[in-house]
């Protein structure tokens, strides 16, 4: 395409622009020619990427859960329609699954966000040294998760563990090991995780505790707020997107990761400590249950997902939604 | 190869089950392993059906071959001296081992999708073997025609790890033999047995002729009467929510003659066709009864949260004076770094029980090594000469040394250095997995074995997550029982 400087006068001031030639109203670019957008175009390479990973594996899996396949003796593949479904409503081993999930998952997410604000708060106060301190709480979250569960195993082991001769000292497990005891293995497990993931919490969080103007601290203070007035109607406001994808994050982390749970307990004991992710990987990946283990592995997906949307609607109730 | 297999490997294929399942359901499980997903690899090999042809004499083999086992102590004592191989044939073999249940899966997956990722392969008979069998290259005609020894191989290894069929196909080559015995401490009964013996009105240290109802007296005895600085608890049990579990309490339901499955015994690991839910019979429930009472309020209160490491490493930390155990633990026992215990170990057969019909003193835990049947000539040839050279006599005896493995050849046992350690104290023996009595415990009068069942993994799973309740108190023997059989029956 030949371009050409062409001057032109718009209310007696000249302006230099380069424009091409008049576009041709009678032939067909290449882009218009295809079927789809230009848009499109610029989305396809990331929605055949999203295909390829996550949208073909979502739909053979709810294919699967409406199968059966086995694989021993004889391999065959009985389509069964909703009765993986049937069987899980009527199995009390994935009703325990998910109370045990509940727990863990609520239990972890209590301990886990208060725990994040509060250290937080307390480190963006911190003037010097801030950065070592942010070091050394972030460490936990560098340790592989297997190591965690090895860890705190050791830790809590009922004859030489740290933890429970320290225990022990104050009167408390003596004769009654703490991963052998249903109400304080899961516990011991909801510790675990808040000691190695607190610390993304206090991140996300820090981060957004930078963002305030320190102006509407200094108007508070005219207005005669405490500290914890302006903690309540200052901080927490304005922490709430932090906090939503704090919740977002680690809501889903808690229910697909099981490593510490297959490390120190196995889901024991009396399966009180069998959270559904670990029920999904047993029945899928250890017992090639694949139909049954998909049916419960999209239920899931599902209830992850609404939890996530539940946790960003609750807390942000609704802000952005205009912009 | 039939229409069904290759239906099977293009099923696999195209859906991407397993990983399917970790990446959508997000159980990746940082413990577990997930899926292998590894693909490729394989390139052909017939598998499946009873026959096989040896690779003709024109096929070459590989330079390289991948070898997975459970990241056992003969595995590991093999991987030291892998290069002595190498050197003799120029295979180079690559090890990968991992803890059991992930070696479970990543075998599993391989052999069930077909890709021939592993070439020679452990084999648990109950976790893989009885499953997949179908996928393990026969190895008769491999046998015959290498003149390799198999007779040499004592019997009940044949029966419990090679053959899967009842037209006696052989799948893997006997190569490593883990048993529960009773391990006791020696010191203790030397210093109290005599007041024990008299107390309790029968001979209390641990031997082949001690009954289950007497070792929990004797342990309890030991609890009130034996100084916490000397030993803390009588027993001590594998009793966590895991397979350990299950192990343990098959044993002594066999020992007082009940059963997981009508018309199985505990003794031939090949099923009738026509089997059904076993648990609720008299003498199971009394089993689960007895073990309710032996962990819940004799044993050392860490049991529920042991398995058969955790046993071993109370047991070597000095915390229990008698413990059922796998009898390769001994080499840990006997390590004065890791042990307390190392001079004061001795081992006996298990306890017998009540049963009027049979009698079972050990629990078998052997395995095999064989070959994928879905991996190519080339390969299948080079793993016949690791498997061969894996579990011949003078190799067998290299992993004794190394307190590795436990041979289940005759021949090593009639060696006059291993009949010599055999008779040996655990510290002075030389070779200390040979000091428990394996030999004693593997005859057929003594041992007691799971069945060859597709399934027996997860049926396996009923009887530790129920057994875990009821150790722990949150369910009634009986109840726990119908449960096992309910759950069986579910599976089955």
């Amino acid at each position: 395409m030949v371009e050409h400087q062409r001057t032109t006068e718009v209310s007696g001031v000249s302006t230099d622009a380069y424009v091409g030639e008049e576009p041709d109203d009678t032939g067909e670019s290449i882009l218009e020619s295809l079927p789809i957008s230009f848009e499109m175009v610029l989305l396809a390479p990331s929605i055949i990427t999203l295909a390829i990973l996550s949208i073909i594996p979502l739909v053979v899996i709810i294919w699967l859960s409406f199968m059966e396949i086995n694989f021993t003796p004889v391999n065959e593949q009985i389509f069964v329609g909703p009765q993986n479904y049937a069987d899980m409503v009527n199995n009390g081993n994935v009703w325990d699954a998910w109370k045990a999930t509940v727990v863990y998952v609520g239990g972890s997410l209590s301990l886990q966000l208060g725990l994040g604000i509060l250290i937080s708060v307390m480190l963006h106060r911190v003037i010097v040294g801030e950065n070592v301190f942010t070091s050394i709480v972030i460490m936990p979250m560098m340790i592989a998760p297997v190591v965690v569960g090895l860890l705190w195993q050791f830790l809590l082991d009922p004859t030489f563990g740290l933890y429970t001769y320290m225990m022990n000292q104050i009167g408390l497990f003596i004769n009654q090991p703490i991963l052998g005891d249903p109400n304080s293995a899961m516990a011991a497990l909801i510790l675990m995780d808040t000691w190695q993931w607190t610390p993304l919490i206090v991140l996300i969080v820090l981060a957004q505790l930078k963002s305030i103007p320190e102006h509407l601290y200094e108007a508070a203070r005219v207005d005669g707020a405490t500290g914890f007035t302006q903690f309540r109607y200052v901080t927490l406001p304005l922490l709430k997107p932090a906090i939503a994808i704090a919740l977002l994050l680690r809501s889903m982390d808690l229910m697909r990761y099981f490593a510490k749970v297959f490390i120190t307990t196995g889901g024991g004991p009396s399966n009180t400590t069998k959270i559904i992710g670990l029920y999904v990987y047993e029945q899928g990946l250890r017992f090639f249950n694949l139909g049954y283990g998909s049916a419960v592995g999209l239920v899931m997906l599902v209830v992850t997902i609404l939890m996530g949307l539940a946790f960003v609607e609750m807390i942000m109730g609704g802000a952005g939604d205009n912009e | 190869m039939s229409d069904k297999r290759l239906q099977r490997r293009k099923f696999i294929q195209s859906t991407g089950a397993a990983a399917g399942i970790a990446a959508i359901a997000g159980c990746t499980g940082d413990g577990g392993d997930g899926g292998s997903g590894d693909g490729g690899g394989g390139d052909g090999g017939d598998g499946g059906g009873s026959t096989s042809t040896p690779p003709g004499e024109d096929v070459e083999p590989a330079d390289k071959i991948q070898f997975i086992s459970e990241s056992t102590p003969p595995s590991k004592a093999l991987k030291s001296i892998i290069s002595r191989f190498t050197d003799e044939t120029g295979i180079e073999v690559e090890f990968t081992l991992t803890p059991l249940l992930n070696y479970t899966e990543k075998l599993a997956n391989d052999l069930t999708s077909q890709a021939g990722n592993f070439d020679a392969v452990y084999v648990d008979p109950y976790n893989i073997g009885a499953p997949y069998y179908p996928d393990l290259e026969p190895l008769d005609a491999y046998i015959e025609d290498n003149n390799y020894d198999m007779d040499d191989h004592i019997q009940i290894h044949i029966d419990a790890c090679s053959v899967y069929e009842e037209d006696g196909t052989v799948r893997g080559l006997p190569y490593d033999c883990p048993t529960i015995t009773l391990a006791y401490r020696q010191d203790v009964f030397d210093e109290y047995g005599e007041q024990a013996t008299s107390d309790l009105g029968f001979e209390a240290e641990p031997n082949p002729d001690m009954t289950w109802s007497q070792y929990m007296e004797v342990a309890r005895w030991i609890n009130e009467n034996v100084p916490d600085d000397m030993v803390e608890y009588g027993t001590g049990h594998m009793a966590k929510q895991h397979q350990s579990l299950a192990n343990e309490f098959e044993m002594i339901q066999w020992a007082f003659g009940g059963t997981q499955l009508t018309g199985f015994d505990g003794k031939d690991p090949i099923l009738p066709d026509d089997i059904s839910a076993g648990f609720t019979d008299d003498a199971s429930i009394e089993a689960a009864e007895f073990y309710t009472e032996l962990v819940g309020e004799v044993a050392h209160p860490g049991s529920t949260t042991w398995n058969w490491t955790g046993v071993a490493q109370a047991f070597a930390n000095g915390k229990i004076a008698m413990a059922p155990e796998w009898h390769e633990f001994n080499g840990l026992f006997a390590d004065t770094e890791s042990s307390v215990v190392a001079d004061k170990v001795s081992w006996t057969l298990a306890p017998s029980g009540p049963a009027e019909n049979r009698n079972v003193q050990a629990h078998y835990g052997g395995s095999s090594i064989g070959i994928n049947a879905h991996t190519s000539d080339a390969k299948k040839k080079a793993a016949w000469k690791f498997i061969e050279w894996t579990t011949s006599p003078d190799i067998q005896f290299e992993l004794l040394k190394a307190a590795g493995g436990t041979p289940t050849r005759q021949s090593v046992y009639d060696r006059s250095e291993v009949k010599e350690a055999s008779q040996a104290q655990t510290a002075e023996s030389k070779y200390p997995n040979v000091v428990p009595p394996v030999l004693e415990a593997w005859k057929q009068e003594n041992i007691g074995q799971r069945p060859h069942h597709p399934d027996w993994l997860q049926l396996e799973q009923v009887i530790y997550t129920e057994g875990s309740k009821m150790v722990n108190g949150d369910q009634s023997p009986e109840a726990t029982m119908q449960a096992c059989a309910d759950g069986f029956s579910s599976i089955l």
